[in-house]
C-alpha cells in the first residue's frame, strides 16, 4: 500500500516548468508571508497526475501533487503527508483527481492549496474552511475508520 | 495508522538511530555542576505535550512526588490521547530518578498495567525544569512539557483566589476537520469554587478569530480522592471541562477533558500594576509564538518598544514558515505600528499590537499580560494560529559575559521533509569566548511515520554571537554528536540575562525553543 513515488528530482524539474493554470496568473510581486485563505476564492481543478511526492524539496514543504489539467499542469500543495498517508490516501502517477483549493501567496509564488482530495469515492479534507491543514485523528478504541469531513 | 507492536517499535527505532542522525564526533562532556539525586526532592506538577504513535495529538498532566533519594515514592497523571477514546486518570507505581551534575537525569515510571514512562528532564533548579518522554512504548512519544515543585499548603480550593492568565493550545474537534486552537486569556476564581467569569480570545482553524469573547460563571473543585495529595482537581469554564494540578497559588496547570478535542497549558495569577490604559504599557518586549500557517507549521521570534502612547518600534522579526524563512527590521517598510490596552475589558491584561511591512503584509497578536513584565500571546494574523508567550527585555546591551554560564533548554517542532514531530531538552555551559563558546549535551527524539527514534545524551557545540548589542536578532548555531540532525540554526531572541528564545532557520525543519539559566 506505499504510495508511489517519483523521484524527487523529476517533481522538481516539472514544477520549475510547469505552466500553472491557476499559479502564475496570481502569482504576487512582492515575496510575501503566507497569506489567509478564502473560501470565495475557492476553485476546483480536475485532473490526471503527473507526479506525487510526500516531501517536497521546494517550498512550502510538504505533499505536493504535480496535475495535468485540461487547461495546463498546476503543482498543488497538499499538506501533511501523514494525513494522507494515516487514511490510505493513496496517490500514484496516473490517478484521477478531483481538487478543491485556491492559490494563496507564499514567498515569490502562490502555490495552489488543496483543501479536499477526491479519487475515485474517496474524499479527503487536508485543510480547514481557514486553510489550517486538518491534524490527524485516529479512530477511537476501533470505532472504524472516521472520516476526517469534508465529502464533497 | 495501526499502531506497530511495542517491540517492532522499539526495533525500528533502534534501527532510526542507527542510520540517521548526527555524524559529527562530539562526546558529550563529563557532567559538570552542583546538582546531585538531592536536588529533586519534594511535590512537583508536570505538563506535557505533542503526538501518539499514531500521530493524534496527546498531553499529560501530573504529579510526581521524588525522595531525594532517587525514588519517586508516588506519581499520577491525566492523559488526553485524541487517538484513544476517553481521558484516562493514571495511578503510577513507585518508581525512580537519576540526577547528573548537569541537571540531566532519568525519570522512570510504570503504571499499575506495567506500562513504561520514562522522561528525560533537565533541571533548571530544584524548583523547575524541563521534561522529554524518551520511551519508545505504547503510552505515546513525541511529547515534551515542563515541571514545577508543588506547594502542598496550597492544595485547597481556597488557593486559587484572584485573576489567572492562561494560554491553552491543542487539537479542536468541534468544526469539520480536526485543526489546530489556541485560547487565551483571564478568567477570575473567587477562592470558594466559583470561576466568575472572564474573557477570551480564541483563534481556531476551522472556526476562524473569536476576538474578545466573555465567558460566563464556571466552576471547579478539588478532587475528594487526589486533591489533598497530588492537588489535582476538575473545573469548568468556556464552555469545556479541565483537570488540573496546583503547583501553588500562582500557577495551575490545566488540561481540557471533553468530547471537543484536546488542548493543555498553564495559568498564571495576575500580579503587579495591569495596565488599563495604553499609557500603562511601555518598553521592550520580546515573544515567542508557534503554530500553523495555511502552508504548514510555523514559529516566529521577535521583540518591539511599546511608547505608552499606543505605538511600537524598534521592530525585529525571524520567523520560520514551512521552511521559507523571513527576517523583518524596522525601517521605512513598516508602517502602522501600533497598540492598544483593551478598555473595554479593563485590567484583563488584555491588549492587542500590530504592524504591517511593506514586503510581507500585515501581523496582528492578542495579547494578555500576567504582570507588567510578561503576558501570553495570540497570532491572529490572516492564515495564522500560534501561541505563545511574551516577555519584556531587559537590558540594552547584551555581553556574552553578562550572559556566561550554565543553561537548560527545549527545543520543538516538525521537519518539514518528512513531517516528523522532534522534540528536545538539553543542558550547556556558555563561555565567554567569542565562538565555539557552547558544551553540552541534549536529548532529542523524532516521531515519524514509521515509527520513533530516539537520541539520548548526545554531545553538543556550537556558537551564540551577538549582534549589535543583542536586544535584535542574534546567530545561535549548534551541532550535535548524535542526534537527529547534526546540525541546528536558530535565530536568538536574549530576553535578559537568563533567557533567550529560539526559532530555528534551518529550512526542512521548524523548530521553536527556550533556553533558560540555571540556578542551584
Amino acid at each position: 500500500m506505499r504510495m508511489r513515488k517519483m523521484p524527487l528530482w523529476i517533481v522538481a524539474g516539472i514544477a520549475l516548468f510547469c505552466c500553472t493554470v491557476m499559479g502564475q496568473d496570481r502569482t504576487p510581486q512582492t515575496p510575501v508571508r503566507s497569506s489567509g485563505y478564502d473560501l470565495k476564492r475557492e476553485g476546483t481543478l480536475v485532473g490526471t497526475v503527473i507526479a506525487y511526492t510526500e516531501s517536497s524539496t521546494t517550498p512550502p514543504l510538504g505533499a505536493r501533487v504535480i496535475l495535468q489539467t485540461t487547461g495546463g499542469i498546476v503543482d498543488v500543495h497538499l499538506g501533511n503527508p501523514r494525513l494522507l498517508t494515516a487514511n490510505h490516501f493513496n496517490i500514484q502517477a496516473g490517478d484521477t483527481l478531483r481538487i478543491i483549493g485556491e492559490n494563496v501567496a507564499f514567498g515569490s509564488a502562490a502555490p495552489f492549496l488543496a483543501r479536499i482530495v477526491q479519487k475515485g469515492t474517496q474524499a479527503l479534507a487536508v485543510r480547514s474552511e481557514r486553510g489550517i491543514p486538518v491534524r490527524y485523528v485516529a479512530p477511537k478504541n476501533g470505532a472504524g475508520s472516521k472520516s476526517q469531513g469534508g465529502v464533497l | 495508522m495501526k499502531r506497530l507492536p511495542w517491540l517492532t517499535t522499539l526495533m525500528l527505532a533502534a534501527v532510526l538511530s542507527a542510520c540517521s542522525g548526527g555524524g559529527s564526533n562530539i562526546p558529550p562532556p563529563p557532567p559538570a555542576g552542583g546538582f546531585s539525586v538531592s536536588s529533586l526532592k519534594g511535590y512537583y506538577a508536570f505538563s506535557m505535550s505533542g503526538l501518539d504513535t499514531s500521530g493524534a495529538y496527546l498531553a499529560r498532566t501530573g504529579s510526581f512526588v521524588a525522595d531525594g533519594a532517587g525514588n519517586i515514592t508516588s506519581a499520577m497523571e491525566d492523559v488526553v490521547d485524541l487517538s484513544a477514546g476517553a481521558p484516562t486518570e493514571v495511578t503510577f507505581a513507585p518508581g525512580s530518578y537519576s540526577v547528573q551534575a548537569n541537571g540531566r537525569g532519568v525519570i522512570v515510571l510504570k503504571d499499575n498495567s506495567g506500562n513504561g514512562l520514562t522522561l528525560t528532564m533537565v533541571l533548571q533548579s530544584s524548583s523547575q525544569g524541563f521534561l522529554l518522554q524518551t520511551d519508545t512504548g505504547l503510552i505515546g512519544t513525541g511529547s515534551l512539557g515542563s515541571f514545577n515543585l508543588q506547594t502542598t499548603t496550597d492544595f485547597a480550593a481556597t488557593a486559587l483566589n484572584g485573576n489567572y492568565i492562561f494560554d491553552f493550545s491543542g487539537e479542536s474537534l468541534t468544526g469539520a476537520t480536526p485543526t489546530v486552537v489556541s485560547t487565551i486569556g483571564n478568567i477570575s476564581a473567587t477562592g470558594n469554587g466559583i470561576i466568575t467569569g472572564g474573557v477570551i480570545d480564541i483563534n481556531d482553524g476551522n472556526a476562524g478569530v473569536s476576538s474578545a469573547v466573555n465567558i460566563l460563571p464556571g466552576s471547579y473543585t478539588l478532587d475528594p480522592a487526589n486533591g489533598a495529595t497530588f492537588g489535582r482537581g476538575t473545573a469548568v469554564f468556556a464552555g469545556h471541562t479541565f483537570a488540573f494540578y496546583i503547583v501553588d497559588a500562582t500557577r495551575i496547570k490545566f488540561l481540557q477533558e471533553d468530547s471537543q478535542g484536546g488542548s493543555s497549558g498553564d495559568a498564571f495569577l495576575q500580579s503587579g500594576a495591569i495596565p488599563t490604559q495604553d499609557s500603562g504599557f511601555t518598553g521592550s518586549f520580546a515573544y515567542l509564538v508557534g503554530g500553523s500557517s495555511t502552508v504548514g507549521p510555523d514559529a516566529a521570534v521577535a521583540r518591539f518598544a511599546a511608547d505608552g502612547k499606543g505605538g511600537i518600534g524598534a521592530i525585529s522579526y525571524d520567523e520560520n514558515n514551512n521552511g521559507s524563512l523571513r527576517h523583518i527590521s524596522q525601517g521605512s517598510n513598516i508602517s502602522n505600528a501600533s497598540y492598544a490596552i483593551d478598555t473595554v475589558n479593563a485590567g484583563s491584561g488584555r491588549g492587542t499590537f500590530t504592524f504591517t511591512d511593506s514586503t510581507n503584509g500585515t501581523f496582528t497578536y492578542v495579547f494578555y499580560l500576567i504582570s507588567p513584565t510578561s503576558g501570553v500571546i495570540q497570532d491572529v494574523s490572516s492564515g495564522f494560529v500560534a501561541d505563545g508567550t511574551l516577555l519584556a527585555q531587559t537590558g540594552s546591551s547584551f555581553t556574552l559575559a553578562g550572559l556566561a554560564g550554565n543553561y537548560v533548554f527545549n527545543w520543538s517542532g516538525v521537519d518539514i521533509s518528512s513531517y516528523s514531530v522532534e522534540n528536545y531538552v538539553g543542558q550547556y555551559a556558555l563561555a565567554n569566548s567569542a565562538s565555539n563558546n557552547i558544551s553540552g549535551v541534549l536529548d532529542g527524539t523524532s516521531l515519524g511515520i514509521n515509527g520513533v527514534a530516539s537520541y539520548p545524551n548526545s554531545g553538543v557545540q556550537g556558537t551564540l554571537t551577538i549582534n549589535s548589542g543583542g536586544s535584535a536578532n542574534n546567530t545561535y548555531q549548534i551541532a550535535a554528536g548524535s542526534s537527529v540532525s547534526p546540525t541546528y540554526d536558530f535565530q536568538a531572541y536574549i530576553v535578559d540575562a537568563n533567557t533567550l528564545l529560539l526559532v530555528g532557520t534551518d529550512k526542512t525543519r521548524v523548530l521553536a525553543g527556550i533556553v533558560s539559566r540555571q540556578s542551584q
